[in-house]
């Protein structure tokens, strides 16, 4: 059998049995917008724990974080695991979520912070900053496929095939069940994403060196500058890149969203605990592949194309490579159909029955919400066909990655506030919100970066100071605030949260 | 929102952690060109910083729904 014939064979076996996956759990599956994007607030810790991995991460770790580590070396493992630690964010702020969230039936952050700021403005800017910036996002994942799929199946697969393929794929999975059909499919992806790498990563140690022994120190000495300090990421950069990867677990609705799901405490401390652990060996995989990649393949034209190139060398035996590529692929999908899933609650909640028609049944919204899953993953494909033909660092997948996070960041400090400060106002809110992301969008399409600092840290800097600002000459929503925060006084300390 | 000396205790600590992510890697360890260094830094920070969150969930435990009462 060719490799294309391979291939194939390869993918359809896991969309069947991903579509299995899906329709066992549509077997489960009740009524409404809960329901639907939010599994009725009842997943079990085990699938919490391996969606939540699936969603974070996706093409952007065996393809993006693995060229990154090829092209500046060792400062791209602190990158990811400064996001890491910045999960204590969801140590810290997860349950007031989830408390809240239960309390008031929230479907969405957005929705969140419209209730709390007591103004609905503040929903739709926050609604809106995610659809914005999570379009390249997405659309980063799809071409993450296509170099992927491309290269692994020697062109039989052409990279805009394998992009539709995604797509398609992503709008089944969540439209089959929602949410409950994405983190069953999730958990079943994130097992595959987790054991391919692994043993891939095993054949290139042991296959293209002989095993860690001689890897590492052909690493010490062949590559000394990839490994001295932060490698060759300078400190401006880093922190670009960092900074709102440290803040991703707060400002990234798919996330958030996966705050508000797990049915009891015990399954909240098995997600989050469940999520470290994977995340911290996933990163390691990924970071080790880009090294191994960089001895054996140094001359690539493009860091991207790292992982893709790796997998087509014959110390991969090809049927594992076509394994791991399933695994990038089940990576990437798994995030896409988050974001649809996610987005679209936006659009139906946030967007239309807070913003603008509070008079809608809840049937309606769900339908529409249904549609908008489409419609965003055209947008998604579009997007990525057109960022696809483009080069150079600006399209690398990972300052790609940064730079959406950097836009999502900007509803940050209103979250933060939210949960803490009655002065907080929806004048602060919103005068952040927006200043910020246009802040982050202006440095961005020129190229700009004063002093050399990047587009998040200057956005981050106006949001704050904005949010401070402009909430201290306002009237705050007191009596709201008060209910809100008292809620969370009273009650946090029932389950011995921090 | 009244914060307890165990949360300013945590903030302090993962604020010091941070301090050493972003500086040590540039200052103490940018003239070590080994996996000793930078490398060897960020895994041992990287488990530090995952333990920590071990130590301040695990304490968490279920309550009884039927206890929370809250103003509307």
């Amino acid at each position: 059998m060719s490799s294309g014939g391979y291939a194939w064979t390869i993918l359809a076996v896991y969309v069947i049995v991903g579509i299995g996956i899906a329709a066992l759990a549509r077997r489960q599956m009740g009524g409404g917008m809960n329901e639907f994007f939010l599994a009725n607030r009842q997943l079990g810790g085990f699938v919490a724990a391996l969606t939540y991995a699936a969603t974070t991460y996706s093409a952007f770790m065996m393809v993006g974080l693995a060229g990154l580590t090829y092209k500046f070396g060792v400062g791209a493992l602190g990158f990811e695991l400064t996001y890491l630690g910045g999960l204590v964010l969801v140590v810290f702020f997860g349950p007031r979520f989830w408390l809240v969230g239960k309390k008031c039936d929230y479907l969405t952050h957005a929705q969140l912070l419209a209730e709390r700021y007591q103004n609905r403005w503040v929903g739709i800017i926050a609604a809106l900053l995610c659809l914005v910036f999570l379009v390249p996002y997405a659309a980063i994942q799809l071409m993450g496929i296509g170099y992927m799929l491309s290269v692994i199946s020697e062109g039989a697969i052409s990279l805009t095939i394998a992009m539709v393929f995604a797509t398609v794929l992503s709008v089944v999975w969540a439209n089959i069940a929602g949410l409950r059909s994405v983190a069953w499919t999730d958990a079943l992806q994130a097992a595959i994403m987790l054991v391919s790498a692994a043993v891939t990563l095993g054949f290139l140690v042991y296959r293209g060196f002989g095993g860690f022994e001689p890897f590492l120190g052909r690493l010490n000495t062949e590559v000394p500058k990839l490994l001295a300090g932060p490698g060759l990421l300078k400190f401006n950069v880093f922190f670009g890149l960092a900074l709102p990867w440290l803040f991703f677990s707060l400002s990234n609705p798919q996330v958030t969203q996966r705050l508000f799901v797990p049915r009891s405490v015990t399954a909240f401390k098995q997600m989050i605990g469940g999520f470290l652990i994977f995340g911290f060996v996933y990163t390691l995989v990924s970071v080790i592949w880009g090294f191994g990649a960089r001895l054996l393949i140094p001359d690539l034209p493009a860091a991207d194309q790292a992982t893709p190139y790796l997998l087509a060398l014959p110390i991969i035996p090809k049927l594992v490579a076509l394994i791991v590529m399933v695994g990038i692929l089940a990576a990437a999908i798994s995030t896409i159909d988050s974001i649809l899933l996610s987005l679209s609650s936006m659009v139906s909640r946030d967007l239309l029955k807070v913003g603008f028609r509070a008079d809608i049944s809840e049937k309606t919204e769900l339908k529409i919400g249904k549609w908008v899953v489409v419609t965003l993953a055209v947008v998604f494909l579009v997007f990525a066909s057109w960022a696809a033909g483009k080069s150079g660092l600006a399209f690398m997948i990972a300052p790609l990655s940064a730079a959406a996070a950097a836009g999502l960041l900007m509803a940050v400090p209103a979250l933060i506030g939210a949960f803490f400060w009655r002065g907080a106002t929806a004048a602060g809110a919103l005068s952040s919100m927006i200043a910020g992301a246009l802040v982050v969008l202006v440095l961005q399409f020129t190229g700009t970066k004063p002093f050399g600092l990047w587009p998040g840290v200057w956005g981050l800097i106006v949001c704050v100071i904005l949010y401070v600002g402009v909430s201290l000459v306002t009237k705050p929503p007191t009596e709201k605030a008060d209910a809100f925060i008292g809620y969370l006084e009273e009650n946090l300390p029932k389950y011995k949260f921090i | 929102m009244m914060m307890g000396k165990t949360f300013w205790i945590w903030l302090a600590w993962f604020v010091f952690l941070m301090v050493l992510n972003f500086t040590v890697p540039f200052t103490v360890l940018s003239d070590v060109p080994h996996l000793r260094g930078s490398f060897l830094f960020w895994v041992i920070w990287g488990a530090v910083a995952i333990a920590s969150m071990f130590v301040m969930f695990l304490g968490w435990r279920e309550s009884d729904p039927s206890a929370q009462r809250g103003p509307s």
